[in-house]
Formats: structure tokens, sequence, C-alpha cells
């Protein structure tokens, strides 16, 4: 793929109203995106803010009050079947399985949903069990399987049509850490393999390990579209370094400090002190700084922590929220 | 041509696979509905007329299994897609390749044919475990009378199941439709002990025709003018069925109501 090529999605003027007159609440309101082949992006947003109505549309479930969505080249209004051909969507959470049902027979009947004949099933659905490590359970009811395994079948459901277009919602819900490095091992393969994707999770991990672009999506508008440093960045603070020590406290008199470097001193009981640096950017000022600052204080501890993406996201709604 | 026919036939078929396999794990219903009820309601009726001839037993046989049938088409048929929406599975059926539509006549299919199966074999049971013999004049016509019967609970099962989803009060509108039917199809009590001012209602009933064909097929003549009003009456159904599922379908998708698990 390259630059000249059509976006995998492209969504553009989207407006979504519900109800009618006064009652009416707009979950979408002029969104536009786009999402190239083997890209990730991640669609993030507070509750209620239009993520998943916007998956909603892109899927086919839901019509779009304006505007127009393109998936793999095909209209989600005018060509819904071609649409949905060429994509997969994969849902959180413990529903949406048949759970009296095993896992086999809930991979035959979505396959055959997904429009694969019965040649062609079996040999697919193996590739996925296997890819997402559930072989051995394939038989047994999906009702005896743990959160994770049921999260992981969802992801199987996905794989087996050979997707272009993959929306994943909230994919890692509820899965413990080891489980959910297995999912998102899956998703970069298939973002590897040229597959777009379109993430939205409330795990900033995901977005972090996964994502090439976060669009921040707050009151049903696109307000921000970035790149995971650019989003970081966003929050003001590239790191924080802690640095504890006992005895005589530094002397952090606001003309030592450079312009990109804030700094917060706390006394811990009656000898020990800890000093937090926010730090804007990494730089030659700063290592000066901490040289000049405690090359005569007793230091015991020093920390350093990189912004998470959780800071970042709380800091950008934070400027966003009226 | 022949690729998409078998296409559809797949699909017809995996679907009615799928929900006879899902039919199976909620064995209770089926207990009560295509085994206590029809046993109960046979040995009942025919120990309550003191003369049992073949021919009574083969008509009181083709009224339980009508009633039984309604009952499942009611119970289980009419909620497929509530129950789909309460599992979650709804919107993954809704956003697949394949025309729902077909997938619904499959599962439709799928639940109407093990009901008819469970009670057909159940009707047997009781009548060989009571001693009672059964006549059947017409053995080929009654299975050609049980088909269509077959795709009148079909066209039944789509249809209502895309009304019912559409509401909250499912399964008291289930509950209420079950006894008029009952009484309108000549079921349980015999049309000419209805008031005349509502027998005519019955001639909308494919049920009231079946039992007319199904019971002339035991003894006489086959009645084909019934077996024609089952037919016509099922395709009148079918049309019904596919404005419900249109009006289903285009609801579901303005008003944003399934969501996706």
């Amino acid at each position: 793929m390259n630059a000249a090529d059509p976006p995998a999605i492209r969504v553009d003027g989207l407006t979504r109203v519900f109800g009618r007159g006064v009652k009416s609440v707009s979950a979408l309101d002029g969104v536009s995106l786009e999402v190239s082949y083997g890209e990730v992006v991640a669609l993030l947003g507070m509750n209620g803010a239009g993520k998943t109505t916007l998956i909603k549309i892109l899927s086919t479930l839901l019509l779009p009050t304006s505007g127009s969505a393109v998936v793999a080249g095909h209209d989600i209004v005018r060509e819904p079947r071609h649409a949905r051909e060429a994509t997969s969507v994969v849902f959180g959470g413990d529903r949406g399985l048949y759970l009296r049902l095993t896992g086999l027979d809930n991979l035959r009947f979505f396959g055959m949903l997904a429009g694969l004949g019965r040649r062609e099933l079996k040999g697919r659905i193996d590739s996925a069990l296997e890819r997402v490590n559930l072989t051995s359970v394939a038989g047994k009811r999906v009702e005896t399987y743990s959160r994770g395994m049921r999260q992981r079948l969802h992801l199987a459901v996905g794989l087996l049509a050979s997707p272009k277009v993959l929306l994943l919602d909230e994919p890692t819900v509820g899965l413990d850490p080891v489980e959910s490095d297995r999912l998102r091992d899956v998703v970069l393969t298939m973002r590897d393999s040229g597959v777009a994707i379109l993430l939205t999770s409330h795990y900033l991990l995901d977005v972090e390990k996964l994502a090439t672009r976060v669009l921040l999506l707050s009151s049903g508008r696109i307000r921000e579209n970035m790149t995971i440093a650019e989003f970081v960045r966003e929050s003001g603070d590239a790191a924080t370094v802690t640095i504890r020590g006992h005895g005589i406290p530094p002397d952090i008199a606001a003309g030592r400090l450079p312009g990109t470097v804030t700094v917060t001193c706390r006394q811990q009981g009656s000898d020990a002190w800890a000093v937090d640096l926010r730090l804007r950017e990494w730089n030659g000022d700063v290592f000066k700084l901490l040289d000049d600052l405690f090359v005569t204080v007793k230091v015991d501890d020093v920390q350093v922590r990189e912004t998470r993406l959780e800071e970042a996201f709380a800091a950008i709604f934070a400027q966003l929220t009226p | 041509m022949t690729a998409r026919f078998s296409g559809t036939v797949g699909v017809l078929l995996a679907s009615a696979r799928h929900q006879i396999l899902v039919f199976s794990t909620s064995w209770r219903m089926s207990v009560v509905l295509g085994v206590v009820q029809p046993t109960v309601l046979l040995l009942v009726t025919l120990s309550l007329s003191a003369r049992v001839t073949p021919a009574y037993t083969s008509r009181v046989s083709i009224g339980v299994l009508l009633t039984s049938f309604w009952s499942f088409t009611i119970w289980t048929g009419a909620g497929i897609l509530r129950h789909e929406r309460s599992e979650g599975t709804l919107a993954p059926c809704l956003i697949g390749v394949r025309d729902f539509r077909l997938v619904l006549a499959g599962k439709s299919l799928g639940a109407s044919a093990i009901s008819a199966l469970i009670i057909v074999t159940t009707v047997e049971v009781v009548l060989a475990a009571s001693g009672r013999s059964s006549r059947v004049d017409h053995p080929g016509w009654l299975v050609a009378g049980l088909a269509v019967l077959l795709l009148s609970g079909l066209t039944l099962g789509v249809g209502l199941s895309s009304l019912f989803v559409l509401t909250r009060f499912g399964p008291q509108l289930s509950a209420a439709l079950m006894y008029p039917v009952f009484l309108l199809g000549g079921l349980l009590t015999p049309l000419s002990a209805l008031p005349s001012s509502v027998r005519w209602l019955s001639w909308g009933l494919s049920l009231r025709w079946s039992m007319v064909f199904l019971t002339s097929t035991t003894s006489g003549t086959p009645d084909m003018f019934a077996l024609g009003m089952v037919a016509a009456l099922t395709t009148g159904y079918a049309a019904a069925a596919a404005m419900a599922f249109n009006r289903f379908s285009v609801l579901v998708r303005t008003r944003g109501t399934i969501d996706f698990a």
C-alpha cells in the first residue's frame, strides 16, 4: 500500500442524531476521519463520546443521519453487503456468543454468517482456533470458558473471514495481562499483514501497544487527531523524576529552574524529603539541573517515570471538557 | 444458478442445524411442550369418549399434534429474535454477509422441524403404549400436509419473531395469542361450537385448514380445497413475514435499538 491508495475507512461529515425534536441527542456531529491499510487507529473518548455509535455505523448496524462512510471502497449505506464482506467486528465482553453451544459450533455459525462455504470453513476455523490458542477447548461449551477465553473466541470469529478492515470494540476488557498480551500479538500480526484496524478501548495500554494514531472523540466530535508521541506530549509533560533523600533538602528556588521544568518538594517525616520534577522535555538543562540541585544533598532513591497515557488522556480531556 | 441455490439451501440448512443445537440446550421447554402437553391432551381426550374408533383416534391425534405445534411455534419460533437479542447475538447476525432473512428462515425451519418431530414421536409412542390404533388412508397426502404445515410454521415463526422483538411484551403477546388460535382453529373444540359471529375468523388460520386436510387424509378423500387454503394462507403469511422483517430491519438500523453485545 502507498500513500496514493484510497484509505480503508473514510468517514466524511458523519452525523447521527437519536430521537426527535427537543429530546433529540446528537451522538456524532460532523465526524471525519481516515484509516489506512496496515494502520491501527485508536478512538478514545469518555463514556457517551460517540465511539460505539461510530463503530455501529461502520459495521452497518446503524444508519447515519447524514454524512458518508466508505469501508474498503464501499459506501456503508448504499453497499452494506460489500462493506460487510470486507469488515470484521470484534466485540468486547461476555455476550454475543451462544454460551450453551461449543466454541466450534459458534465458529461454524458465525463463519457461515461471514459468507464462508463449508469447504473453506474447516480450514479457517482450525487456523483461527490455533491463532487464539483455543484448539484444545473448542469442543467445550462456551459457558464453561473463562472471560479471557470468550474474548479470544470473539477474536477468532473476527479472524475467520480474513477481513480488510477490523473494528475492535474494547477487545481486552476483563482479560488478565497474559491474555491481553496474547490478544494484542494477534492484532499486531493482522496489522502487519495490511489490515486496517479501528480500535476503541478504555485500556490505554492497548492504545500504547497497538495504535499508530489516536483520535480523540468528545461530545460527538473529533477533537484531536495525533500520533501516540504527540498525544503524550499534549499532556504537557514528558516524564516525572522523583528524588527521595534525607537531611537538608535541595535549594529549589524558582530562579534556578529552566522553563521546561516544574518542581514540587514534599517533606516526608522529620528528616526525609521527596522532590518531583515534572519535565516538559528531556534536554541538557535537565541533567545540569539535576547535577546542581542534588550534588550537595543526600539522595536515597531516584525514580524516572515516563508520562502514562492515562495521564495524557486525563489532561487532554480536562482541557476539552467545558 | 446451481451454486447460488446450493448456497441458499446451505445457509438454510446450516441455520436450521444451528437452531436445533440451540433448541437442544433448553430441553425443559421441549419436554413440556413436546412431550407432557401432547401426552396429557391425548390421554384425556381419548378417555372422554365411550367409543374410540381408529378414525376418531386419528382425528384426535391430529388435533393434539396441531395444538402442540402451535404452542411450540408461539413459544420458540416466535421468540427466536427475542432470544438472540437477549443473548447479545442479534447484532453479529444482522451485520453478517449472509442475508439475515434467509438465516432467520433457516432458524425458524429448524425450530418447526424439531418441534414437529418431537410431537409426532410423542403422539406415536403414546398411542402405541396405550394400545390405540389409528387409521391413515392416504399416508402420502398426510406427509404432504405435514410438510405444508411445517412451512406454515416457518413463516409464522419469522413473522411473529420480527414483530415480537420490537416490543417488550413479546411473552405476554405469545400467551395471549395461544388460546384464541386453539379455539378458532377448531383444535380443542369443534368449530360448530363457536358462535357464528366469530366463526368466520377461522378462515384466516392455516391451522384450521391443516386440521381439515390432515383429518381428511385419515379417512375418506383428501380435501384438496383445504390443502389449497393452507398453501394460500402460508403464502400470505410469508408476504406478511417479509414485511414484518423488513420493518424490523429498518427500525433497528434507524433507531439503533440493538447493542453489539
